[in-house]
């Protein structure tokens, strides 16, 4: 079965907003309440970031999704930018190498359900993260 | 020889007469306009077509769209329908030249040829047109954003509200800065209100620009209070593990003005 999805480059800071924005509007119309939504849409928010801040540019895929009788939201963020060396290290609170907080990797990975790096230095970084609705 | 524009003068009446018929039956704001109006613009159309078939590039032409969708485009015309206009004219007048033409072969393709070339410089013009009014629209609403984006409310003395709304991104996140101390200054605020009620989304980044400007406050003496996260912020910002404890926060913005008050001494009773 097609499952609605929807794609969005990343090139600039309003990029940014539009990827949270589809990704919020999808979370809405699939019914997740508006804690999750919001959950959702800063998630995507940080790592929609990450790519504009150490990528330049890449690609955020929100999909709906299904597992068993279970629905969910599937972001995928993927970008062709220097990669991570080392992912445990950037999955540590308070780990940066701009002057950010070093908070958006490990943030967003508490605020979604799934979530997943592959990343190869010098090809690109790949994050699959996902969101369940609550039965 | 004569020319094509010669040409296309010796039959300029019936060509215009075509060209308007078909204008008024197929096009819908066309067919309630006066026929007298209808035969002013096409005349005014056909004209600087006519001349392009003599010149080596498309020019005459081309320019009479440009600036025509421009005005056009003002006016909320629908591109679409603008460019059915283009169409339907410009293939009456080459079939009707092709007609007027029609014991010289060579003389038609070359008609049909100079003809193509007009029409897809004219179909570029329009877009170059329609671009032009809509890139000074974005740019007048660029400007037009950033100056409501920040206001600066001040509500006592000493004290300022600054309220937030809509997405936060580096450049309004620079402006808001800017403004933030500048007000300070000018109105030696004590105690500065950021209600972020309208900020739909708290990021680390955002956080960390709101951070910024709290301690950027402190060092001209004033103190920010945080007022307006929502139920559903408080949680995200909770998970994302933003540490807030440098910023004083405040329910709502009510008690963050009763606390601003409080600071001076001041409170609001009942008479």
């Amino acid at each position: 079965m097609a499952m609605p999805n929807k794609v969005i480059t990343i090139q600039s800071d309003l990029d940014i907003v539009a990827a949270r924005m589809a990704a919020r509007d999808m979370a809405k119309s699939m019914g997740f309440g508006a804690i999750d939504q919001a959950r959702i849409a800063t998630a995507i928010s940080e790592l929609a970031r990450n790519i504009y801040l150490y990528a330049g540019e890449g690609t955020v895929t929100v999909s709906e999704i299904q597992q068993g009788l279970r629905k969910g939201l599937q972001v995928v963020c993927e970008d062709q930018g220097p990669g991570i060396e080392d992912i445990s290290l950037v999955m540590q609170d308070g780990y940066t190498t701009s002057k950010g907080m070093g908070m958006g990797m490990p943030g967003a990975k508490r605020l979604m359900d799934e979530f997943e790096i592959e990343s190869i230095v010098g090809e690109g970084t790949k994050i699959t993260c996902r969101k369940w609705k609550r039965p | 020889m004569t020319s094509y524009y010669q040409m296309f003068k010796q039959h300029e009446e019936v060509i215009v007469d075509r060209v308007i018929n078909a204008l008024q039956t197929q096009i819908p704001t066309y067919g309630s306009m006066p026929r007298d109006d209808v035969r002013k613009r096409v005349i005014a159309g056909l004209d600087p077509y006519a001349r392009d078939l003599d010149n080596d590039k498309p020019q005459a032409f081309p320019d009479y769209w440009r600036q025509t969708s421009y005005v056009r485009a003002q006016q909320g015309i629908p591109i679409g329908a603008f460019l059915e206009v283009l169409l339907v004219s410009t293939d009456i007048m080459i079939k009707s030249l092709r007609t007027a033409y029609a014991d010289s072969p060579a003389d038609q393709i070359n008609v049909i040829e100079k003809g193509h070339q007009i029409t897809t410089a004219a179909i570029a013009a329009v877009y170059e047109g329609f671009q032009q009014h809509k890139d000074e629209i974005i740019s007048s609403q660029t400007y037009a954003l950033a100056e409501v984006s920040s206001p600066i409310v001040p509500v006592y003395e000493g004290v300022l509200v600054l309220p937030l709304i809509g997405s936060i991104d580096s450049m309004r996140a620079g402006q808001i800065m800017e403004s933030l101390l500048e007000s300070i200054n000018t109105y030696s605020a004590d105690v500065v209100i950021l209600d972020i009620t309208g900020v739909p989304v708290i990021d680390t980044g955002v956080a960390n620009y709101l951070l910024q400007a709290a301690r950027a406050a402190r060092l001209l003496g004033s103190t920010v209070v945080l007022v307006g996260i929502g139920a559903e912020i408080a949680q995200t910002i909770v998970q994302l593990g933003i540490d807030l404890t440098g910023i004083i926060t405040r329910a709502n913005l009510q008690s963050g003005i009763e606390y601003a008050l409080d600071l001076q001494g001041l409170a609001i009773r009942p008479r």
